[in-house]
């Protein structure tokens, strides 16, 4: 009998394994986490140096513009980095292949909300510089939400926490609360996440 | 007790055979390479396994190229998939009964 309880489970595992990627690692959640609250730090420093009008104002600032808009890139830069370190090393630990099915599957998915919002928020930069901070975080939770199909189903939270801090965060016009927004999405809620994960995931 | 057992299906009592049949449950196509690295078996004891599933009429076999190389790929018939469902029920219904 205990045979057919094994098999079960056998059939459990493999169905999940072979339709998930499951070499997520927490630790990919806690650097990017951090990254972006350093960015958001240097982003506050260099907004308040003027009175933060400026920041309502980007069209007409562009030095202000140019300053976030590399901040930003700097933090995606080192995030996708690290995330994709701790990634590989989690599948290489797992005897799973980085490029597999389940992984092209899940990039595939999350790449086109993401995608989507990224020439959506290109389009902003141009027309309406201030409600960027807000679609970054619209977009993002969505691809995380779409993309939680395809590996632990869990982060599907992460992504209605980063909607709902965008949507809020439209509707702020206080840039102060702006960036406060942005580091709760992109810094805090991905350390919190990633804690959660990497204690439920990784020590297995 | 006997009825139970009567819905096991003899094809499925192999470990490699029920892990083939899993993931193209929940898979369309899958090719060789990703089977045999999922399930952590060698390529001679693979083939032999869908082989036998293939002779059922479980499984299906696509052989293309890509590029220059054959891939070989495997999708689960609705036979297969019907048959497999009958062998689930009927180890849940066998644990249940205990």
């Amino acid at each position: 009998m205990k045979k057919h309880i094994d098999d079960l489970n056998e059939i459990r595992s493999m169905m999940e394994r072979s339709s998930r990627f499951i070499s997520l690692s927490g630790l990919s959640g806690i650097f990017p986490g951090i990254f972006a609250l350093i960015g958001a730090f240097f982003a506050y420093q260099r907004v308040s140096e003027n009175d933060g009008s400026a920041y309502l104002n980007l069209s007409s600032n562009t030095d202000l513009l140019a300053y976030l808009v590399k901040d930003g890139l700097l933090v995606l830069f080192f995030s996708l980095i690290f995330a994709f370190y701790f990634t590989a090393r989690q599948a290489k630990k797992q005897g799973v292949s980085l490029w597999g099915s389940t992984s092209k599957r899940l990039l595939f998915n999350m790449a086109l909300p993401l995608v989507t919002g990224g020439l959506f928020c290109i389009i902003l930069l141009m027309q309406a510089p201030h409600l960027v901070d807000a679609a970054t975080l619209v977009f993002y939770g969505l691809a995380v939400i779409n993309a939680s199909k395809y590996t632990f189903d869990d982060i599907r939270y992460l992504g209605y926490v980063e909607v709902v801090l965008g949507l809020l965060c439209g509707f702020m016009d206080e840039w102060r609360l702006g960036i406060l927004f942005w580091a709760l999405g992109f810094g805090v809620a991905h350390i919190v996440y990633g804690i959660v994960m990497y204690k439920k995931y990784d020590s297995r | 007790m006997k009825n139970l057992i009567a819905g096991i299906n003899k094809s499925f009592e192999n470990r490699i055979r029920l892990g083939i049949m899993s993931i193209l449950m929940v898979n369309d196509w899958v090719d060789f390479g990703e089977l045999k690295e999922t399930l952590g078996v060698t390529d001679g004891n693979l083939a032999s396994h869908i082989t036998a599933l293939e002779k059922e009429k479980y499984i299906q076999v696509r052989k293309a190229f890509i590029g220059k190389k054959p891939n070989t790929s495997f999708q689960a018939t609705s036979e297969g998939k019907q048959a497999f469902q009958a062998h689930l029920n009927a180890l849940e219904a066998l644990i249940k009964g205990m």
